[in-house]
């Protein structure tokens, strides 16, 4: 029965989505169409997009889980989602973004920074470092969806992958960014009803906001080690406060909380949402959807993590083994079927938005960044998307192969891309919006500064990740070897794009780039 | 340790914070939805006079 539901759906989820790529190869006329969607969006589908772009299957699933062990202090996180994710991100990137995009007729992060400081170069190395590191995250994502099948429907995740990533790469491939919006406009609402039952679900079987927190703030490191939960040793003050100051679990959420939280500034495929806006009216109004939207999604998974954990105690459940199982776990065990399927195909909806932007901003990255404006100079629109559409299938192929042999916890993955990409990219981005004496230099200085910084202390400090590279971390001393590399390589980032911009100023080329960028803001 | 709705200070705060952040999202626009008025909608009063002084 599970199985030919499954397959019910997933047809009408194909047909849905395969009937919205075909809408969008009919309207896919010109390079900017696919790229940016005909800089034609309106303010529902871009904050819903930007919605669901930025909370993947990864958030939903992963993060609750982390909140299950780290407990409820990583709220911090959901205000920072709104905050800086929205507010922050809208008012003093998205419309200046917006306009400097129009006026270099750029469709990416890359071919803006290209643009803006008159190199190829800078643009297709760029490229090259958003496409790399987006199918890890992209595999993230997969990963995060291939457990909630585990432990749901113990069907085979591998095959529903498969399927997944042919139905995604059919549509993103044939639609552009007309296909990936609308459709992210339809899950998007999906994962907005399963969310919302869900959190008002578990509310009320546990008496109301209250109580639910009260029962989660009263559970003993001794009553969680009973079920085998780490928040016994990782919430040491209780789930419903925060840890000891710059203990392990502060730190570790101080990372999660600032590597996705400040991270989401630089974040190549959300800023297509910007250049996809029609306008600036376009832009603000979809401020009020995307807080909203986010609240509802972030601030709810969030929420809940923590309360999982009373009741897997009420209930009798042990804890599943790895975070990312946990809300699978009390959803497939607690929740009517009906609801099942639904938290489900939510979490689909969640992992295929989110996928789909990757490919879609991983694609571009390949095809115009690389190829096309590295190496093939001058070639036809029509050409331009037939290789990034071949770029795009490529991209997808490889995020497959990686998802068959998972790496590490999904939301450490994700915190890892976020901070990588604000390191690299944060520092050039905003000074190219903000500063006009940023000079070609300045932005070379400040991205290679803050990507191979990040590199070096993930490969060799970071205690999550320098053991399984070279053994041991070379600063074994505490605090420094938790500190996430974004603390210290995105101020490092500015500082050297700001000296190198002023020791090497522009030259005559560049200023008058300058000046066209600038021209409408 | 008091307890806000059973949470410590610190993620009381966040959690009141993210509230506020997404009303002030909501009112951010609303402002610019109905009490802000639109440069494009501001009556063009240096044009009328330009006007005005090239009629005289």
């Amino acid at each position: 029965m599970d199985v030919v539901f499954f397959a019910v759906f997933m047809a009408l989820f194909a047909a849905m989505f395969g009937f919205l790529g075909y809408l969008g190869y009919k309207k896919t006329k010109t390079a900017e169409d696919y790229y940016v969607a005909g800089r034609n969006m309106g303010p529902i589908v871009i904050a819903f997009s930007y919605g669901a772009t930025f909370i993947s299957a990864v958030a939903l699933i992963g993060f609750s889980g982390i909140a299950s062990i780290y407990g409820h202090s990583i709220l911090w996180l959901a205000f920072l989602n709104i905050f800086v994710g929205i507010l922050i991100a809208f008012i003093f990137y998205g419309f200046r973004t917006r306009k400097m995009g129009l006026s270099l007729k750029a469709v990416t992060l890359p071919e803006m920074l290209g643009n803006r400081f008159n190199s190829i170069r800078l643009q297709s190395v760029s490229g090259l470092i958003i496409a790399i590191f987006m199918i890890a995250y992209a595999s993230a994502v997969f990963l995060a969806i291939a457990s909630l099948f585990q432990v749901t429907f113990g069907i085979s995740y591998e095959l529903c992958v498969v399927i997944f990533t042919v139905v995604v790469g059919a549509y993103l491939v044939v639609g552009g960014l007309y296909a990936v919006m609308w459709t992210h406009a339809v899950q998007g609402i999906l994962m907005l009803v399963g969310m919302l039952i869900l959190t008002i679900g578990i509310y009320a079987m546990l008496g109301g906001v209250g109580p639910a927190h009260e029962a989660a703030a009263s559970l003993t490191p001794e009553i969680l080690e009973s079920i085998g939960s780490p928040a016994a040793t990782k919430a040491p003050n209780g789930l419903t406060s925060i840890p000891p100051a710059l203990s392990p679990p502060f730190m570790m959420v101080l990372t999660l909380i600032f590597g996705v939280g400040i991270g989401v500034l630089a974040q190549p495929q959300l800023i297509v949402r910007y250049l996809s806006a029609k306008s600036e009216k376009a832009l603000r109004r979809a401020i009020p959807y995307g807080g909203i939207f986010i609240l509802l999604m972030t601030f709810t998974a969030f929420s809940i993590g923590p309360l999982c954990n009373v009741l897997m105690v009420n209930n009798g459940l042990v804890y599943p083994g790895t975070p990312d199982k946990v809300l699978p776990l009390v959803v497939s065990e607690l929740f009517p079927q009906w609801f099942v399927f639904l938290f489900l195909f939510a979490v689909l909806a969640a992992a295929m938005s989110t996928a789909s932007a990757l490919f879609h901003t991983a694609g571009a990255s390949i095809g115009r960044d690389v190829f096309e404006k590295g190496m093939m100079k001058g070639i036809s629109h029509e050409k331009s998307i037939k290789i990034t559409r071949i770029a795009t299938i490529i991209i997808v192929i490889a995020t497959l192969i990686i998802t068959l042999n998972p790496l590490d916890v999904v939301a450490i993955m994700c915190a890892f891309f976020f901070g990588l990409m604000a390191c690299t990219f944060l520092a050039p981005y905003t000074f190219m919006l903000y500063w006009k004496k940023t000079s070609r230099a300045g932005a070379w200085a400040g991205m290679l500064g803050g990507f191979i910084f990040t590199m070096l202390w993930y490969a060799l400090v970071y205690f999550k990740t320098a053991p399984q590279i070279i053994g041991s971390s070379l600063i074994n001393e505490y605090v420094w070897n938790m500190l996430d590399p974004l603390f210290i390589g995105v101020p490092l980032s500015f500082l050297l794009t700001y000296i190198f911009s002023v020791l090497m100023k522009q030259d005559k080329e560049e200023q008058k780039l300058m000046k066209k960028a600038f021209q409408n803001i | 340790m008091s307890l806000i709705l059973g949470m410590d200070t610190w993620v009381f705060t966040a959690w009141i914070l993210t509230i506020i952040a997404a009303i002030a999202c909501v009112i951010y626009g609303i402002y610019y939805e109905y009490l802000k008025k639109n440069d494009e909608e501001k009556p063009p009063i240096k044009k009328d006079e330009k006007q005005k002084e090239e009629e005289k």
